[in-house]
């Protein structure tokens, strides 16, 4: 019998990790490629198809979307690399000293954790911005503070469950403090059940970014970003469909990739 | 080569090989050219330390070949079917009504929310269901109306093990597998248990084969023996015959190791008249209301080894936690040997007093951080240096390779030594051992123990050792102390405790003991 081999993308190692090499690879080095402006109008050649000028084509206002797409994912990956330093410290900190405190200060964070879980995260945003404005270190650490409940809770189950282990309790019966138990047993143990967690927070608020850009209250034009390109190009979408294919494309492709890798660990 | 089974027999394996899938053809087979045949109406126990491949052999048997290892070569026979080319019907129809296989975690074989009767409503068809099931497991010693309905978690431990037994043999199977059947139950329930499953066996006289790592469970219920040794058969005949003159090494290493009761690992030193520990009218309640200990007194002299033995429940590990400061004490006194009030938190005792009460607890996998090396675990809190620590090693059987091992790169009795180590490196005056050998195999755990009683005489410690093991306690101890719901029953010197116990609980534990063991 013939055996049927399916091609899993998902599953597929070196794919994975060249999808992810490749958005390093361009958001890195994005601005040292010899592209063409991201903000020149070329008033001369509106929304054009694909050509050996512009790859792919221009937008609305005559910008190169080929070099816009390159470049737009740095604002999205800045701001979600902040948040997600500031969720994990915010998270781990509050959900272990849950654990290791217990009683009512337990009783207590959690509480605060499941309210902030029960708040609309969207529309909380969209609150904060419109007051604050779209400056990117505010939004970093809102969205920061919005995505450590998730991860204070793992860190909570995962801390409790260590602390239940026979060395903690070698670590107390030898003399160890609790500051000394907390960082040295328990916090290196937590960050290995927390790696997959915290991995997918970032693909979360990378994708709650390019929505409030989609939505006009993240990055601000002329910036060039994939939610808010999406967002420009919407109406003409009949007249150059890759305005708003491509950065959806390099969006997920991203979002795919950095969850089948956390599958695959 | 087919072999085809004759009449009378009921199971055959010719020269199977079982490997790791994609593993090279010199590495080390799982099993190895193992041939094997059974009667009809007859009992096998096979025993062996983990990783000996027992359990792989029992599955297949049953036509199940676990998950990521294949059949190299060989054949495995069950009344005329090669069971593992056999299509899911014929497999389906051979499960259950001639082979039955009673897995070993008792706690995750029935389905929680599903009632006993439910579980045989997938296994027995047809009329009169509830008769059958009521029939069957009246059989099993859970007569009456109330088992069928019950759920699993209303069940103790031995009644699950009775249910699991009732469901393989509602449908008259004629060979019975049993892995490790008594594995997660107490001595006395254990016994129970094999007491039913050797009556059930005589009456309706089906073939049994018996896996366990207790060559007493296997020598009270099986008639031929097969000892196994990394993947081969290593010894196989009647069991009275291999327990009394064993002709290969591992058998013979394998039943010396097994703890007896009339037999020291440790020789009682001198002890000294100063106390190290004194508890007066101890008491603990854990939970809301559960006395874990009812107003306990205990005394210990230094270089005096005190054995703890009683039945899960009865408060052994309650009291080891509350002696070396883990839960606090509701009621009574506990002080050192200078007075000091060990009543009082970790945290607010001075380090001397600390590192002078140390434990070593069950679960060697549990026991060292697995992010950590054995160099960073022992040094890590006792500040020791790496001499230190190289001395402290070697006094356990471990080498200066180990230093820079983690966790994940040792074995269960290698982790276990390094915890002992890390124990010794804050010099204690008394030790703690709670069932410190139950994860062990037997020949490793002769060893550790031999360990463990070079180091008290040398260190001239006092010892508190717990343990389900009877024969293990009484072979090691200068005293036991009989535990029952809490309180002392029975205290006294091994050899009182042993030949003449005075209350008839003690008693009752001594005669299980003897049962188990294998004169």
């Amino acid at each position: 019998m013939k055996t049927l081999v399916r091609f899993n993308f998902l599953k597929n190692r070196a794919l994975i990790f060249s999808v992810l090499g490749f958005h390093a690879f361009v958001a890195l080095l994005a601005p040292y490629l010899r592209l063409s402006s991201t903000d020149s109008q070329d008033s001369a050649a509106l929304l054009q198809g694909p050509s050996l000028n512009h790859w792919l084509g221009t937008d609305s206002l005559g910008r190169d979307v080929f070099s816009r797409l390159l470049h737009g994912g740095r604002p999205s990956l800045v701001i979600a690399f902040a948040a997600t330093a500031i969720s994990c410290l915010i998270g781990i900190v509050i959900g272990s000293i849950a654990a290791l405190a217990g009683g009512w200060i337990d009783e207590a964070l959690s509480r605060v954790i499941d309210f902030m879980l029960a708040l609309p995260t969207l529309i909380l945003l969209l609150l904060i911005s419109s007051f604050f404005g779209q400056d990117p270190l505010i939004l970093s650490v809102a969205l920061g503070l919005m995505y450590a409940s998730p991860i204070a809770r793992v860190a909570r189950s995962a801390t409790q469950t260590l602390l239940a282990r026979d060395f903690i309790r070698v670590a107390r019966l030898q003399g160890g403090s609790r500051i000394s138990i907390l960082f040295g047993e328990v916090l290196p143990n937590v960050w290995r059940v927390m790696f997959t967690e915290v991995a997918m927070q970032f693909t979360w608020i990378l994708l709650a970014f390019s929505s409030l850009s989609f939505l006009g209250l993240g990055a601000s034009p002329p910036t060039p970003e994939w939610g808010l390109m999406i967002a420009e190009s919407r109406s003409y979408m009949t007249l150059n469909p890759l305005l708003v294919i491509a950065p959806i494309m390099m969006l997920a492709s991203l979002v795919l990739a950095i969850q089948a890798m956390v599958d695959h660990e | 080569m087919i072999t085809t089974l004759t009449q009378s027999q009921i199971l055959g394996f010719s020269n199977v090989t079982v490997r790791i899938k994609n593993e090279a053809r010199d590495s080390r087979p799982i099993l190895e050219a193992i041939g094997l045949q059974l009667e009809r109406g007859e009992t096998l126990g096979i025993v062996g330390g983990s990783g000996s491949g027992k359990s792989t052999l029992l599955r297949l048997a049953a036509g199940v070949l676990t998950p990521g290892l294949v059949l190299d070569q060989g054949e495995v026979t069950t009344v005329g079917k090669n069971l593992l080319v056999a299509t899911p019907a014929e497999r389906s129809n051979i499960y259950g009504s001639v082979v039955a296989l009673v897995a070993q975690s008792i706690g995750e074989s029935l389905t929680p929310h599903l009632t006993v009767l439910s579980h045989f409503r997938d296994t027995v068809s047809g009329e009169a269901v509830d008769e059958r099931v009521l029939e069957s497991l009246a059989e099993v010693g859970l007569g009456g109306e109330k088992y069928p309905y019950r759920y699993p978690h209303q069940l103790s431990g031995g009644e699950r093990q009775r249910v699991l037994l009732a469901l393989a043999l509602v449908r008259s199977p004629q060979l019975l597998l049993l892995d490790e059947p008594t594995s997660a139950l107490d001595v006395s329930i254990g016994s129970e248990v094999l007491t039913t499953i050797d009556r059930l066996q005589r009456s309706r006289g089906f073939a049994l084969v018996c896996v366990s790592h207790d060559l007493g469970v296997v020598s009270q219920i099986s008639k031929r023996i097969a000892v196994m040794n990394q993947g081969r058969i290593v010894e196989l005949g009647q069991t009275s015959q291999v327990l009394r003159s064993p002709s290969h090494e591992y058998t013979k290493a394998l039943v010396s190791s097994i703890p007896k009761l009339d037999q020291r690992i440790r020789e009682s030193s001198s002890q000294s008249n100063e106390t190290v520990l004194v508890c007066r009218g101890l008491g603990i309640v854990r939970g809301q209301t559960t006395r874990a200990i009812d107003s306990l007194d205990l005394e210990i002299k230094q270089g005096e080894v005190v054995g703890i033995i009683g039945e899960s429940g009865s408060g052994k590990s309650s009291l080891l936690a509350a002696i070396c400061g883990l839960i606090p004490l509701t009621s009574g006194s506990l002080k050192n040997g200078d007075g000091y009030d060990l009543s009082t938190a970790l945290h607010l005792r001075p380090s001397k007093i600390l590192s002078s009460i140390q434990m070593v607890f069950q679960n060697p996998d549990d026991s060292l951080n697995p992010a950590r090396t054995v160099e960073q675990s022992l040094s890590r809190y006792t500040h020791a240096t790496k001499t230190q620590i190289c001395e402290a090693l070697n006094s356990v059987g471990l080498g200066e390779e180990f230093l820079s091992r983690r966790p994940r790169e040792m074995s269960g009795g290698e982790k276990q030594r390094a915890a002992i180590a890390r124990a010794l490196l804050a010099n204690p005056q008394l030790l703690l051992l709670d069932e410190v050998t139950s994860a062990l195999d037997v020949t490793v755990q002769a060893a550790v123990l031999t360990t463990l009683a070079d180091l008290q005489r040398t260190r001239n410690m006092s010892i508190i050792i717990v343990s389900h093991d009877i024969a293990l306690v009484a072979s090691f101890a200068d005293k036991i102390i009989v535990l029952r719901n809490g309180k002392l029953i029975e205290q006294g010197s091994v050899s009182a405790i042993t030949k003449s116990p005075a209350d008839s609980y003690t008693q009752h534990l001594m005669m299980l003991s003897a049962q188990r063991s294998l004169t």
